[in-house]
């Protein structure tokens, strides 16, 4: 080869190790300064300029998003108004790690609905699209008073769709903070029942809703606890990609049930996710 | 230097796209031919080295861009980003078709060393990690879309083991033993050739901005 870079071994050796340092940082997102990298290795400048240069340029054209953004491509007045099909798209409620809820209008007859929407970008991953698909098969498989039952799926102009039972009320987490605030007694009785066992699952408050239930919490917001029905309603979330640590992460689930913890795990997860023979 | 050509490009793009959808004479084609490498460069990380023995990515891409010329009429955006994101969607579908009607072979045939089904998780991984990722705002998510594009054009003049150690490397991020087996020399031998490759490529980028 007749490349122009020094001959030396070892400079090619240190040079070598320079620019794996920088990528390093580069992927660790902590790229050094580089004048002043260039100034420490003087012996280097040129080939090292013209390296990092390029090494600078990949990592911004091919970095991959940060998690969490990937959502962002559908994102607000992009989807809001619109229409699916049957569905116009009237606010967003709520986004998560598999996909943004959206509260809908079923054009014909005008009933409120819960439209749940892949992001467009994650459909172009097949595994994404798949695990969605598992989702919406499983939920509407479900039936149970406290499971948000699934009405229809769906895709239309390349976004991928489900169509759920719309609950007004809020998510258990901020019923719980609600109560907190308000009887803080009330609210530890929670974490009881579930150190008990009455409680079967370890609940993400956050991906649960609860129901308001009865005009006396409509009437009387300022007495949250009473309101809403005790059996939140369980949004099951199978087949979302932070399956895993919502369980993981549970930390009032004791050694004695550790079985069915990961009788319940392995199911939710092969359910989720096998492809294999489908 | 960077965020000037990505303004001037814009507009270039968005008035081939404008001529392309009332279908002048040549504009279809001369647009879509321009992200050839750049779907090669997807195809080529899309599918990994067991997947590319049975199948040419250049075949899957002149299919992606034949479907995508036979179906221009559907694509409804202006800017380049969501061009690109049209042309990723039909690659990716293809790739999935791809390995669908080769798992169907291998089932036939039990004894293979690998599974498909991991080559298709590993395909899509770095197929939906690698480019398939927009970002934080739509302008970024624009600027990358047309910085991978500009990328993969350069790559595409480099030499075969030039491009093959920089994609290991640089953009799979594989660690050095599995790029020195993967390209079956020395690990030094390799981090040499990383050096040499990352020192062509910088003209070759400047040369597109």
């Amino acid at each position: 080869m007749n490349d122009a870079l020094p001959s030396n071994a070892d400079l090619d050796a240190r040079l070598v190790q320079v620019l794996d340092d920088y990528l390093a940082a580069l992927q660790a997102g902590t790229a050094p300064d580089r004048d002043e990298l260039l100034a420490r290795h003087p012996e280097l400048a040129d080939d090292l300029n013209e390296c990092l240069t390029s090494l600078a340029f990949i990592h911004r054209a091919a970095k991959p998003a940060p998690a969490g953004l990937v959502a962002e491509t559908v994102r607000g007045p992009e989807l809001e108004g619109e229409v699916l099909g049957d569905y116009r798209l009237v606010r967003e409620v709520g986004r998560g790690g598999m996909g943004i809820v959206y509260e809908a209008e079923q054009l014909p007859r005008g009933r409120r609905v819960a439209l749940k929407v892949l992001p467009f970008a994650a459909a172009l991953d097949p595994r994404h699209l798949q695990r969605f698909k598992n989702e919406v098969r499983a939920a509407a498989g479900l039936r149970h008073a406290n499971i948000v039952p699934v009405f229809a799926a769906g895709c239309e102009r390349g976004v991928h769709f489900y169509v759920m039972e719309l609950i007004e009320g809020q998510t258990l987490a901020s019923v719980i903070a609600d109560l907190r605030r308000e009887n803080p007694k009330e609210a530890r009785s929670e974490g009881r029942g579930m150190r008990r066992g009455t409680l079967r699952f370890p609940i993400r408050a956050s991906i649960t809703l609860a129901r308001r239930v009865g005009a006396a919490s409509r009437a009387a917001p300022e007495a949250p606890g009473t309101g809403y029905q005790r059996s939140a309603a369980l949004w099951v979330r199978l087949g979302s990609p932070d399956l895993r640590s919502t369980f993981a992460r549970s930390p009032v689930w004791g050694c004695r049930r550790r079985r069915r913890w990961n009788m319940l795990t392995r199911w939710g997860w092969s359910t989720a996710t096998s492809s294999r023979r489908t | 230097v960077i965020d000037s050509h990505v303004d001037r490009r814009e507009t270039d793009v968005a008035s081939l796209i404008e001529d392309a959808r009332k279908a002048l004479e040549g504009a279809r084609e001369r647009l879509l031919e321009s992200y050839r490498n750049y779907l090669r460069l997807l195809a080529r990380t899309g599918m990994d080295a067991a997947l590319r023995d049975k199948a040419d990515p250049s075949d899957l891409v002149q299919e992606t861009l034949l479907k995508a010329y036979q179906h221009f009429g559907r694509f409804r955006g202006r800017s380049e980003a969501e061009l690109t994101a049209w042309l990723r969607q039909i690659l990716a579908r293809n790739l999935t078709d791809l390995v669908r009607r080769y798992r169907v072979t291998e089932a036939r045939q039990i004894s293979r060393e690998r599974s498909l089904e991991r080559i298709l998780e590993e395909s899509s991984q770095s197929l939906g990690r690698l480019i398939a990722a927009p970002g934080s705002s739509p302008s970024e998510a624009a600027q990358r879309g047309e910085l991978s594009v500009v990328l993969a054009d350069a790559l595409a003049d480099l030499s075969d083991d030039h491009r093959e150690v920089i994609v290991l490397r640089s953009l799979e991020e594989h660690e050095w033993d599995e790029v020195a087996r993967r390209m079956d020399r020395s690990e030094g031998a390799a981090r040499l050739l990383w050096a040499r490759a990352l020192k062509r490529l910088r003209p070759l980028i400047e040369a597109r901005l």
